[in-house]
């Protein structure tokens, strides 16, 4: 049961800032949608599921170890004024940022 | 001269522009005209680039240089969570509002190489989270063929600008049925590539696992030819292969598998059955052999998939800060700000995805729904995989369960939303491919909504869809 304390921690967790009015209707859906995917532990209930070495039990995709040489691969400032001009706030040529300590 | 494009496929309009009886500047206007008319109404487009026309002129002096090209002057509609150098793309949000490529996904880079002409950028659900292009930032988008109804989603804009004339083909992308359930309600045809068959670069990442970009073309054809544009290896997407030849000639397909079991379940609208078994009949007729397969574990699939999907959901929204791009709203502190950011620039779908992703992953609950999910996932691929070893070539099942559903019947109930992709996320649980063809209609007051079938192969064997799907009716 997922209540309104839970979706609080959630939200924290998540840096989301959630309005007052939504946390109930939240709380319902979030748990909803729980117990629908709760579902997958039946499946692993009726039948032997494969082990999961470390939680890490399937491939995505079928390549292993996909290496590259490890050089730059654009010009130094190529993307500069592309990158910073979708930046919220410059400084120079640097991103600015709020203090974090 | 005016141009009808009513019928007109990328196969037809190639015969065209190389006999030069229309130009590509001639059949870019006749696009921008049809948008023109259109979109007010359906709303496919966030964005009708400034610069068509100038695309098409360049287009016209490589046909006139004698270059060929299956793509040259061909107009193609991009979904906005494509990246494309020096134009905006949002993904339908408004934390990434007036945010700019920096660089071309490698899609955008190897159809402009070719010589598609981009018309646009076209709406989604925000971050392609959505079954109907309801969760927009920027508005909802209209079925063009009943517009008291969604276009599905998320890619709902791509589908509705081909279903609706307003493309002659459009690029989508595929994370749990957004290019096959769209492509389905508006009449189209849309592929789901395999995983690894077309490069993700500059494809904003929703669930890295699962994502894939494919075509929405009105034919299947079409489908192939814009397919093979843009599949292949590329060095900046580590999961694309390398020795992947997609127009690789095989043996013609003839067994088709139908998973019974699955198509006794719930929800399943009796118009759309008695449509599939039509269909079934159609190529019986054309001398495929039907089978019944079971595959036991996919009708976990949805429940998988909503466990694995947000938790990297959670992961891959997580860059969106309000620091290095699109909204940044202020806060008492760096925590603060984050939170006001992302608590007004998310729309309340990709909030909810973002903190159920965040529930299933922390600590707990992590082997409860991850460690779970994950195996339960390779269960499903088992299945597929035995499946496909036992003589059947492909296998078939609605690609949606219900036709069209109305604007606004689902976004209360989140849950009702998921359940419209019961059919199309086996397959990219799977990691199989899949490509949904238009199966005719169902009339409901005075409508003809357009239904699809779809067909699903083995990974990496596209050209069996693409031989069998053409002899869907």
């Amino acid at each position: 049961m997922i209540t309104a304390d839970d979706v609080g921690r959630l939200a924290h967790l998540a840096r989301i800032e959630v309005p007052e009015g939504e946390i109930a209707k939240l709380a319902k859906d979030m748990d909803e949608i729980l117990a629908y995917v709760g579902e997958v532990s039946k499946a692993a209930r009726e039948d032997g599921l494969p082990s999961l070495g470390g939680g890490i039990g399937v491939q995505v995709g079928h390549l292993k170890n996909v290496f590259r040489e490890d050089v730059p691969t654009c010009e130094p400032g190529q993307y500069t004024e592309d990158i910073l001009a979708n930046a919220p706030a410059r400084e120079g040529n640097y991103i600015k940022v709020k203090k974090i300590l | 001269m005016k141009i009808d494009t009513k019928d007109l496929t990328i196969l037809g309009a190639r015969e065209h522009l190389d006999a030069r009886e229309f130009s590509a500047a001639d059949l870019a206007q006749a696009y921008l005209e049809n948008i023109e008319e259109k979109n007010p109404e359906i709303f496919a487009y966030l964005e009708v680039y400034d610069d068509v026309l100038d695309q098409a002129k360049r287009a016209d002096e490589r046909l006139k240089a004698g270059e060929k090209g299956n793509l040259l002057g061909i107009p193609v509609a991009l979904k906005d969570n494509l990246l494309v150098k020096g134009k905006i793309s949002t993904s339908a949000s408004k934390i990434l509002a007036g945010h700019r490529g920096v660089y071309d996904a490698t899609v955008v880079a190897k159809l402009r190489d070719q010589g598609a002409v981009f018309l646009g950028r076209t709406n989604m659900d925000e971050f392609a989270m959505g079954s109907s292009a309801e969760t927009s930032g920027y508005g909802i988008t209209r079925n063009p063929h009943d517009t008291s109804r969604v276009p599905g989603g998320s890619s709902g804009g791509s589908a509705a600008a081909v279903g609706g004339g307003m493309a002659l083909a459009a690029i989508g992308s595929d994370t749990g049925g957004s290019i096959r359930q769209p492509a389905a309600f508006c009449g189209a045809v849309g592929l789901k590539p395999t995983y690894g068959a077309v490069s993700r670069y500059g494809l904003m990442a929703m669930a890295s696992s699962f994502d894939q970009i494919g075509p929405i073309t009105k034919t299947v054809e079409d489908a192939e030819i814009l397919f093979n544009a843009i599949a292949g290896h590329d060095p900046h997407d580590s999961t694309s292969v390398e020795d992947y030849q997609p127009s690789a000639v095989s043996r013609e397909p003839q067994v088709i598998g139908i998973p019974e079991e699955y198509l006794s379940m719930e929800g399943l609208d009796p118009h759309v059955l008695a449509n599939f078994r039509e269909t079934i009949k159609k190529l019986e007729s054309r001398g495929y052999e039907m089978k019944t397969v079971s595959l036991p574990y996919i009708k976990y699939s949805l429940a998988v998939y909503y466990i694995l999907q947000p938790a990297e959901v959670s992961s891959n929204l997580a860059r969106f800060d309000g620091i290095r791009y699109g909204l940044s709203l202020d806060g008492k502190d760096v925590i603060g700000a984050y939170k006001k950011t992302r608590g007004q620039g998310f729309g309340a779908e990709a909030r909810r995805r973002i903190m159920l992703g965040t529930f299933v992953l922390s600590a707990g609950y992590y082997d409860a729904y991850y460690g779970k999910a994950i195996a339960v996932r390779k269960m499903i691929q088992d299945d597929f995989g035995r499946v496909f070893q036992d003589g059947v070539d492909l296998i078939a099942i609605p690609t949606t369960p219900t036709p069209a559903f109305k604007i606004g019947e689902k976004m209360s109930d989140p849950l009702s939303m998921y359940l419209a992709d019961i059919f199309t996320v086996p397959v990219n649980v799977g990691d199989v491919c899949g490509i949904s063809v238009p199966s005719g209609f169902v009339e409901e007051s005075g409508k003809k909504l357009p239904l699809g079938f779809q067909l699903i192969a083995p990974r990496f064997r596209e050209d069996l869809l693409f031989r069998a799907g053409r002899d869907v009716p």
